[in-house]
């Protein structure tokens, strides 16, 4: 009796795998989702810095996801499913990309988002994973073909988008960002002031003219009344922020890719090797 | 204050909240139908791509298979019949009809895509497999949208016959229910290929 009722219990969790196919996480690992464990750390590490840079550069985010299998799901379904689900590329622009690999099934998709299927159509997108990964596939070697493939959609796809002017120098900064870099400020010379209170002064009075020359203008009266107001809050940090209570944490940025895009339409191609 | 004009103001009070409730509904349901309509504009505009996709496709074929005749014909007529198909997405049986066409050509198109495979030559042609590529993306797009417009259709046609929002529409707004794709029986086979 206790054997049927595990045979059963066998059963239905094998069907009900099939039915879901693979459980999409609701948050990506990073550029590189290596859930079948292809990769060693060091390719991982570089095929990740490779497609943040690409993001830092183009704003484009390139997403891949390396599976054991599908179970029984189709190679669309999923990619769009990631795709949404993790809404790859900017709000308006659309511009992500998921390139799906399952191993087992030897199979994988790449999916162009709204916004890159001009420069990515499907028939390029076809001829990357047909002549730039499969190759390679065929040999079992994973980590040439993705690094491949990933080479020739970007070198496709480049020329798109470009990140504003700020984003080029390093990341871009938003005004909350700039809040929050004056805040670290602030903080930074309340700790000084704390040492010995003209110190913070001397903090203040460098670093925010320092910060409002990148950020804001260049203008030299912005640069005075900045060197003036950081050397007097500078001075005052310590006693503003300890000694009234008031303490300022750090916000922690949501990493990885959410970049709001994720309008997906079904474009792109399969492949098998 | 006279007992009279207390029941003035509680009447225009609660007349006041109905006019509000009908112009929310009304609105509600006029954003449906927008994005209906914006679903339906991807449905045809994929299928449009594929219509586009297929001259090409036929006159390649036709470069390496010309005895494929007969199913080469069957495709550049079932195309031409989708052309003369119109389509409203208020009228069920005109869906229906667009349905059927569509169907029709895709069977045809799936059936030279499988007569295809027999020529090598053809499939080391990188023009045609990019073609091939971006016909089977199209099929797989008109997918997509179809399934997105349904969904959208279904959320509307839920909303135009709850009640009292149904009351609400026959009296003030008459919208009308929005038609959706069936499942295909035809369709739907994979086309079967024996070695």
């Amino acid at each position: 009796m206790k054997t049927k009722i595990f045979l059963v219990l066998v059963a239905f969790l094998c069907l009900s795998s099939i039915a879901f196919g693979f459980e999409i996480p609701s948050s990506p690992k990073g550029y590189v989702n290596d859930y079948a464990n292809i990769l060693n750390s060091q390719q991982k590490q570089n095929l990740e810095k490779k497609l943040e840079n690409f993001e830092r550069v183009t704003t484009n985010q390139v997403a891949v996801v390396i599976i054991n299998t599908l179970d029984g799901a189709t190679l669309g379904e999923t990619t769009l499913k990631i795709g949404e689900k993790w809404k790859l590329g900017e709000k308006g622009k659309d511009n992500g990309i998921v390139l799906l690999i399952a191993i087992q099934d030897r199979k994988l998709r790449i999916e162009v988002g709204r916004g890159l299927q001009g420069v990515l159509p499907d028939g390029l997108a076809g001829q990357i994973s047909r002549q730039q990964i499969k190759p390679f596939f065929q040999k079992k070697k994973y980590y040439e073909g993705v690094e491949n493939g990933l080479d020739k959609i970007i070198l496709a796809v480049k020329g798109e988008y470009k990140a504003s002017s700020t984003a080029l120098l390093g990341n871009e900064v938003s005004s909350e960002g700039k809040l929050v870099i004056f805040c670290l400020l602030a903080f930074i010379a309340a700790i000084a002031g704390c040492i010995f209170w003209p110190l913070g002064g001397i903090v203040g009075g460098v670093g925010a003219p320092l910060v409002s020359w990148f950020m804001i203008s260049q203008d030299p009266i912005v640069l005075v009344v900045s060197i003036i107001f950081g050397f007097v809050i500078g001075c005052a940090a310590k006693f503003i922020m300890f000694d009234s209570g008031l303490f300022f944490g750090g916000g922690g940025g949501d990493g990885g890719l959410s970049g709001g895009g994720g309008l997906f339409d079904g474009g792109g191609v399969d492949l098998s090797w | 204050m006279k007992k009279s004009s207390i029941v003035l103001i509680s009447i225009g009070v609660v007349l006041l909240f109905l006019v509000f409730y009908v112009v929310s509904v009304f609105n509600g349901l006029q954003r449906g139908e927008v994005a209906v309509n914006g679903a339906w504009a991807n449905v045809e505009s994929d299928y449009q791509r594929r219509m586009d996709l297929i001259p090409n496709y036929v006159n390649i074929v036709k470069g390496y298979a010309a005895h494929e005749k007969n199913t080469l014909i069957a495709v550049t007529e079932a195309r031409a019949k989708v052309g003369q198909v119109k389509v409203n997405i208020n009228d069920a049986k005109a869906i229906g009809q667009f349905q059927a066409a569509q169907g029709e050509l895709s069977s045809a198109l799936s059936k030279l895509m499988v007569v295809v495979e027999n020529y090598p030559q053809l499939k080391a042609n990188e023009s045609f497999l990019k073609l091939q590529d971006e016909l089977a993306g199209t099929e797989n797009r008109i997918n997509v949208s179809r399934k997105r417009f349904n969904e959208a259709a279904q959320a509307f046609n839920i909303n135009l016959k709850v009640f009292p929002r149904n009351l609400v529409n026959s009296m003030f707004a008459h919208f009308t229910e929005k038609a959706f794709f069936k499942a295909e029986d035809s369709a739907k086979q994979a086309p079967q290929i024996k070695f």
